[in-house]
């Protein structure tokens, strides 16, 4: 409780976060990765050594730095060293395809790239464009520095001295972007400030309030920004984040099997992956060592919920909601989930210091059970979009929501396209685009259907005359331009595509008739 | 005595394509599973009961690995590796 009493001074930048880690647990573990550990002060030398190597490439304060490996103490170390020389990290989905991944390249111009460096052969070969390179061999974990031409300019650039490290950046400077779906069929860099971090997690830090012996499970992949918590939290309370593997994510036993062997006591995800994990075990008997549970993403349905609640009567749970533009910017605590109650817990009230309200309604006008849009400004509403204008006022979410009470809201449904599939946000414009490129398709529709854990991504398509496209050839095409969550599940062959009055193709006749024919399959 | 590691690629492939790929589909024994999305962390999971059951093995969660579910031959070595293991 002692660093909770002595209320440390305001950070700044983020960067300070793993500082006060190494201040409070010194000589304790930071990061477990399967049967690797790492302490506060070796992950503080390998993040100075990171730092360097990257400042001798000539990254500077504000330039980007790519961040493209697995999951890993590699990772994290790079982020780190990234935000130690107040460059801006852009972690780099590891399974997206590398037509995606030169995409986000392209959009965010890296000054360098963190990567493995077999993946890195392959996306760039001995290309005059690509960024100065970071990179790290496997096994052996040997690190190679090479500047942005290779060759002798590149030796040239690692002989000279390290520049004196630029100071941090902090403040209103960029942190880190989040590459999300853009409607558009582009992905779209969310860019968040160091000032928009902080204020989440030094909110996580007091309601939560880890402490160093808490084991935090980082579940979310790190372009996910649920994995922002996982992190920080951990390392501003000196604690220790262990590492799910993305492999195992969902599979159920596994995650059970891992919640016990590491003793886990904050676990955060995805509710998806909770009620696998009750499917499989996780509750009888439930973990003893979990403490806090804390989901976000999707709403969690009140059933699984409710079981949840009653196998763990000690344990915080907690609902966490914002997109990735405001981060977390409301939560609710769950009490009793009572019998007869089917609906999913509400979004809550705001916290991070922003504001939450109903479009329309600032000020609090809205009455009880007044239902739109909700908007959010304050400390963690993102800066922009990169390379698009910056943001300005309140963030409308797209959400809609209704309000219960006079600072809760219930989250309703979307009022565009935008849909979750496993907490993955999904603009359907991108998968149509995607599917409708393929040369036997002349035109696709995507819609979901199911709900929660079942949701399937299907793609309705009418086939170029003659040709008879497979569910196999569409997965093997996405797999080409979007990353692994937006490959479509399944494949619907239509003579022409439902459409309403304005022309337009009508998604929801589209789910109606899929639906239909499941129930038929059914029966 | 461990079983070869082609008595598994037919079951897994029945298996994946029934469940997974609408019931029709050629499914190569080098196809990229996960590369491609046939196997999403979902079906994974799926597949990763079904081994355990039908195979009576059980598979490690070291052993769940990008490089172990590649494609139909690298899951069927892992699990020929697996069972001598029990053996």
């Amino acid at each position: 409780m002692s660093a909770v009493a002595s209320s440390p001074t305001r950070l700044r930048s983020l960067a300070d976060v793993l500082a006060r880690g190494l201040e409070l647990s010194p000589t304790g573990p930071a990061i477990r990765e399967g049967d690797r550990e790492i302490g506060y002060r070796e992950l503080d030398a390998l993040v100075a050594r990171l730092a360097d190597d990257l400042a001798r490439l000539g990254v500077r304060r504000g330039e980007r730095v790519a961040i493209w490996l697995p999951k890993s103490i590699e990772a994290i170390a790079a982020m780190q060293a990234s935000l130690r020389i107040g460059a801006v990290y852009v972690p780099i989905d590891p399974l997206s395809p590398v037509r995606r991944v030169r995409r986000v390249l392209a959009d965010c111009r890296p000054a360098a790239c963190v990567a493995l460096a077999a993946a890195i052969e392959s996306a760039f070969g001995d290309e005059p464009s690509r960024p100065a390179l970071l990179t790290l061999s496997q096994p052996d974990g040997a690190w190679e520095a090479r500047g942005a031409f290779g060759g002798d300019a590149g030796r040239a650039a690692q002989k000279r001295p390290a520049p004196t490290l630029a100071r941090s950046s902090g403040g209103d400077d960029p942190a880190y972007i989040l590459y999300t779906s853009g409607s558009t069929g582009a992905p779209k860099g969310v860019c968040i400030s160091h000032r928009n971090a902080l204020a989440f997690v030094e909110w996580a830090r007091s309601e939560i309030g880890p402490e160093g012996a808490d084991r935090l499970a980082s579940h979310a992949p790190l372009h996910f920004d649920l994995s922002v918590f996982d992190l920080y939290a951990a390392f501003l309370s000196g604690a220790c984040v262990c590492l799910i593997p993305e492999a195992i994510s969902f599979v159920p036993a596994k995650l059970v099997e891992f919640v016990h062997r590491e003793r886990v006591s904050i676990w955060y995800s995805v509710p998806s992956a909770l009620i696998l994990m009750e499917r499989a075990g996780f509750l009888d008997p439930p973990p003893a060592s979990l403490r806090a549970v804390l989901f976000a993403g999707e709403p969690f349905p009140a059933g699984p919920l409710r079981r949840l609640r009653r196998a763990l009567p000690g344990s915080r749970l907690i609902n966490l909601y914002g997109p990735t533009e405001t981060n977390v910017c409301s939560f609710h605590e769950v009490g009793e989930v009572e019998d007869g109650d089917d609906r999913p817990p509400p979004i809550g009230r705001a916290c991070s210091g922003d504001r939450i309200w109903i479009e329309g309604e600032e000020g609090g006008a809205a009455p009880v059970g007044a239902r739109g849009e909700l908007l959010v400004s304050g400390p963690t509403v993102m800066l922009g979009y990169w390379g698009a204008p910056p943001q300005r006022g309140a963030y409308r979410t797209g959400d809609m929501v209704e309000r219960i009470s006079a600072d809760e809201y219930r989250y309703l449904g979307r009022r565009d396209a935008m849909v979750k599939v496993r907490g993955h946000r999904i603009e359907l414009g991108e998968v149509e685009a995607a599917v409708a490129a393929h040369p036997d398709v002349l035109e696709a529709a995507a819609v979901v259907l199911g709900e929660g854990l079942e949701s399937r991504l299907i793609a309705a398509a009418v086939a170029r005359p003659g040709a008879t496209p497979r569910l196999l050839e569409i997965k093997r095409w996405c797999a080409g331009r979007l990353p692994r969550y937006m490959i479509v599940h399944g494949l619907r062959l239509f003579a022409e595509l439902p459409r309403n009055r304005n022309g337009k193709v009508d998604r929801r006749r589209i789910e109606e008739l899929l639906r239909a024919e499941e129930d038929d399959d059914e029966r | 005595m461990s079983a070869e590691p082609e008595t598994f690629i037919e079951p897994l492939r029945a298996f994946i394509v029934e469940r997974h790929l609408d019931g029709r589909a050629t499914l190569p024994d080098d196809a990229p599973l996960l590369d491609w999305g046939v196997l999403d962390s979902l079906a994974l999971a799926d597949l990763t009961g079904f081994i355990e059951e039908r195979f009576a093995l059980r598979v490690p969660i070291e052993a769940i690995t990008p490089a172990n579910f590649s494609n139909l031959r690298t899951i069927a070595a892992m699990l020929s590796g697996l069972d001598a293991a029990s053996g």
